[in-house]
């Protein structure tokens, strides 16, 4: 992405502003449903110069994800005032005229996101008990979210539990994208329909990726939620089912996000405002969580393998699967 | 002849890393070749052993699945009938060596393991399914065992 296409874009978005220059553009690698490029931007307005960090979200060629920047710009712009840690938005494009495909621009926010550093980091060995406690806080936060506005929010249909709408919406991604016939997955995805839970006791704001390695955080805690693309109406107990799931215990212990126990995030999370936790509830969630996980690689993999995207990643990531099969054969046995 | 295919392989990591790794610029570019290391590595890794390990593999799920109809005999069950009807129409052993034919005759074994699914997992706790329990176990250990021998050690948590 060049910078003197970003600053004609940034020009004509910020028509007082002069003297626009951008620098230090980069990709961040990971993140393998939305590109995402990090820029410089400084400018001169009412006489005094402005300097800014900025973060593109931009539609890939093909990712693991259909994709919704709406959803994502409409979520960040929704939270604004709610106390869950968001970027600000500025603008959305709806097409590729400005940056070939479309996209959408935040500020960026401190911090870093790696997981495994937090985890196991002396340098954040002290303030890790509080993000672990300021992870279920948020959480709680980001379930009491009113969704009523929220217009690009996917819903179950009428009638329709969350559990069987999830159920349905990836055993068709796995119909749908499966280059080969998936007995774990099917496994899964049959003991799911045999163990939904009741419906939630009201529709909630569901993130779909909550998990360490997905917020943003510094020696003062977290301070960014990031990677909204999946998020939709559903049960609350999906996003304390996924943070669950083994393959996001960085520390290679049961802690869940490597930052503490189960039940003490159960604690935390219901303390801080959070739904109820039922434990077959949250047993169908995590087995639903390393079903959908499994079934999301297999999309990354057929967009590489019929050449729709150079993104290695999307190969590699088909590698996980064994170990998360592994977790759905341990789970539903 | 030299090179085989897996030195080829090998070769051209090694060029990948000693002439384009230096000149790249950006972390995200660092981490695309890093992605194709690994991914050279997993190719390497499986090449020589590819074909014995698809013949274990079909070997292992054709003996399993003949017991799997056996114990379907007789069993009344919505899902009974299908399940017969996708063993019964099992494809013979591939007639040749080469991967692609091994590989076909894997995915039409693995298929049949799919149309089990309705009746075996829930045979453990379904009573009109008791008969398939042992036959259930012994699917799961095999899915299990497969699993576990197709882990890549550094993307496992």
């Amino acid at each position: 992405m060049q910078p003197e296409k970003i600053a004609a874009y940034l020009r004509q978005r910020m028509p007082d502003a002069a003297d626009i220059a951008v620098s230090n553009v980069a990709r961040i690698a990971g993140g393998a449903s939305r590109e995402t490029w990090s820029f410089d931007a400084s400018w001169t307005n009412g006489g005094g110069r402005v300097e800014r960090g900025f973060i593109i979200r931009r539609d890939p060629p093909a990712s693991l994800l259909d994709g919704n920047n709406e959803l994502e710009f409409e979520l960040y712009s929704a939270l604004k005032d709610s106390g869950v840690p968001i970027p600000p938005v500025y603008w959305i494009e709806r097409d590729g005229a400005a940056l070939d495909r479309p996209f959408f621009v935040m500020g960026r926010l401190p911090g870093a996101t790696d997981a495994r550093t937090l985890v196991t980091s002396p340098q954040f060995a002290e303030v890790r008990p509080s993000i672990a406690r300021q992870k279920a806080e948020i959480l709680a936060r980001i379930h009491a979210t009113d969704i009523s506005a929220l217009r690009s929010l996917h819903r179950p249909s009428e009638g329709e539990t969350p559990a069987d709408h999830e159920i349905g919406r990836w055993e068709a991604v796995l119909r749908r994208d499966a280059l080969e016939p998936q007995p774990v997955l099917e496994m899964g995805f049959n003991w799911l329909k045999r163990h939904t839970p009741p419906p939630p006791a009201r529709l909630a704001l569901v993130h779909a990726d909550y998990r360490t390695g997905n917020f943003l955080y510094d020696e003062s805690g977290i301070t960014g939620i990031l990677d909204w693309e999946m998020a939709h109406a559903g049960d609350p107990i999906e996003d304390v089912g996924w943070l669950m799931m083994k393959s996001w215990r960085w520390a290679g212990d049961d802690r869940v996000g490597g930052l503490c126990s189960r039940d003490e995030f159960i604690r935390m999370y219901e303390e801080a405002g959070g739904a109820k936790v039922d434990g077959d509830a949250l047993k169908f969630w995590e087995v639903f969580g390393n079903v959908k996980f499994a079934t999301l690689f297999l999309t990354g993999l057929k967009s590489i393998i019929e050449g729709k995207t150079p993104d290695l990643l999307l190969a590699l990531t088909a590698f996980i699967n064994p170990g998360v099969e592994l977790e759905i054969m341990e789970l539903i046995s | 002849m030299r090179p085989y295919p897996e030195e080829v392989l090998k070769a051209i990591q090694t060029g990948i890393g000693a002439h384009f790794a230096p000149e790249l610029q950006s972390n995200y570019a660092r981490a695309q070749l890093a992605f194709s290391m690994l991914l050279f590595t997993i190719a390497q890794r499986d090449y020589d052993t590819a074909v014995p390990d698809v013949i274990e593999h079909n070997k292992e799920l054709r003996a399993l699945l003949a017991d799997a109809r056996a114990a379907l005999d007789g069993l009344q069950h919505p899902e009974a009938a299908s399940a017969r009807a996708a063993l019964d129409a099992l494809p013979l052993p591939a007639q040749s060596l080469k991967l692609s034919d091994l590989r076909g005759e894997r995915e039409a074994l693995r298929a049949a393991v799919c149309a089990l699914v309705p009746l075996i997992e829930p045979a453990a706790d379904d009573p009109p399914l008791a008969a398939l329990r042992d036959i259930r176990s012994r699917v799961y250990a095999y899915l299990t065992a497969d699993s576990r021998k197709r882990i890549v050690p550094i993307l496992t948590v």
